[in-house]
């Protein structure tokens, strides 16, 4: 049967946005899934913020840091559009390899070896994604950010417009709320 | 060290901002208290979790759908019923051959017709005896005619795999001016190359392009539309 080739994987000269923000796609789309909890919606955002970008090549030329930067961009496309969609966290117990999902630990700990630690170790993330969505949206946002997906908190505090010290007091609050919340299911 | 200052210790612990000093002073509380040291390793338990939620992998694809390449193709295959009133199209066959066979210096298999300043379509089909990664094609062009979506490139170049079988490749040319000339399409693999040559002519609107010789690897057929 005739493919029609992939003619556009072709060698082309990239435009400055693709350059500036190819090497951000996986960071950002994490981070759009993080803020949407949902596949399409994270796309969707990113798409968006491809559309804003354009026509601000020497903006982005001239950035130090383009990730942080992109991040900020990003979370304000999704606060203006914030067209909310009660989407379900991702059930753990679907969680697989096959699955096309992973995890940001790529060392399986000891437990993983063991079928009833595994168990019990799901049920926790179970748990803790369950209270985290129960935490006020800014604290959620400022764990995800900085304890999943490793951003510094005064990039956290660049991109959400908050001050430095009501990051590091929302957070250190949130992990409080989440520690007594597990200590209360065990 | 009072315990509820070792609690904010711990937090700063987990952020990676205690200094030293501090973080000696931690662990020396830590060692005299018990419910410190549990809390302390809740707490890291709790981030070692945070840490192991899953994320969507990054869907394959995202790049090519957030910058699509100027390809001719996407907004083309939109438009093509409109186009196929007056294109040319001309189907190739380049039979890939099997390691090791020669290929005489090609001939041009065909000659098209374009109208001047009027994108056409020409349809090239390689046909693999079997799937073939990592493929380079070269398109090759001449002087007077130009591959929609690439202006003013003579050569355009790109790497990609062949499933076995037939691939089609749809090529929209445009030429700026009368002339003749051959389009080289060019395919490079593990060292072999093949390559077919179209003679392209280019004058006023003519809707009927004719075949030239059949080639033992390429054969041709053409089809008017």
């Amino acid at each position: 049967m005739a493919t029609i080739l992939g003619f556009w994987n072709k060698k082309k000269n990239q435009s400055v946005t693709e350059q500036v923000l190819g090497p951000h796609i996986p960071t950002l789309y994490r981070f759009a899934y993080r803020l949407t909890q949902s596949e399409v919606d994270s796309e969707d955002l990113l798409q968006d913020l491809v559309i804003k970008l354009q026509g601000r090549e020497q903006e982005l030329l001239g950035l130090d840091k383009p990730g942080p930067w992109l991040s900020k961009a990003l979370y304000r496309l999704y606060v203006d559009s914030r067209r909310r969609r009660q989407v379900r966290p991702i059930p753990l117990s679907d969680v697989d390899s096959s699955d096309g999902y992973q995890r940001v630990d790529e060392q399986p700990g000891p437990a993983d070896s063991d079928p009833a630690a595994q168990h019990e170790r799901l049920k926790t993330l179970e748990l803790l994604q369950r209270h985290l969505s129960d935490l006020p949206d800014q604290q959620r946002l400022i764990v995800l950010m900085h304890d999943v997906e490793g951003y510094l908190q005064s990039d956290i505090a660049d991109i959400l417009s908050l001050p430095l010290g009501t990051v590091k007091s929302r957070l250190h609050r949130a992990r409080r709320e989440l520690r007594a919340k597990l200590a209360g299911t065990f | 060290m009072h315990c509820e200052h070792a609690r904010d210790y711990i937090q700063e612990w987990l952020d990676g901002s205690l200094e030293e000093g501090q973080e000696a002073a931690l662990m020396t509380h830590l060692g005299a208290c018990q419910s410190c040291r549990d809390e302390h390793r809740a707490m890291r338990a709790l981030k070692d979790d945070l840490q192991r939620l899953p994320a969507p992998a990054v869907p394959a694809g995202i790049e090519q759908r957030l910058f699509p390449a100027p390809s001719p193709f996407v907004p083309r295959l939109v438009a093509v019923a409109a186009i196929l009133v007056m294109a040319v199209a001309l189907t190739l066959t380049a039979q890939w051959m099997t390691p090791g066979e020669q290929v005489a210096a090609p001939s041009p298999v065909a000659q098209v017709q374009l109208s001047v300043e009027r994108e056409q379509k020409v349809q090239v089909a390689l046909s693999a005896k079997r799937e073939l990664k990592g493929v380079r094609l070269t398109l090759v062009l001449p002087n007077n005619v130009e591959l929609a979506g690439f202006p003013e490139q003579r050569e355009v170049s790109w790497e990609t795999d062949l499933l076995a079988g037939d691939n089609r490749l749809s090529l929209p040319l445009i030429a700026h001016s009368a002339g003749s000339g051959d389009l080289i399409a060019r395919i490079d693999h593990n060292g072999e190359s093949r390559e077919m040559r179209v003679r392209l002519v280019a004058q006023v609107p003519v809707t009927q392009g004719w075949l030239g010789p059949n080639d033992v690897r390429f054969t041709a057929q053409t089809i008017v539309m």
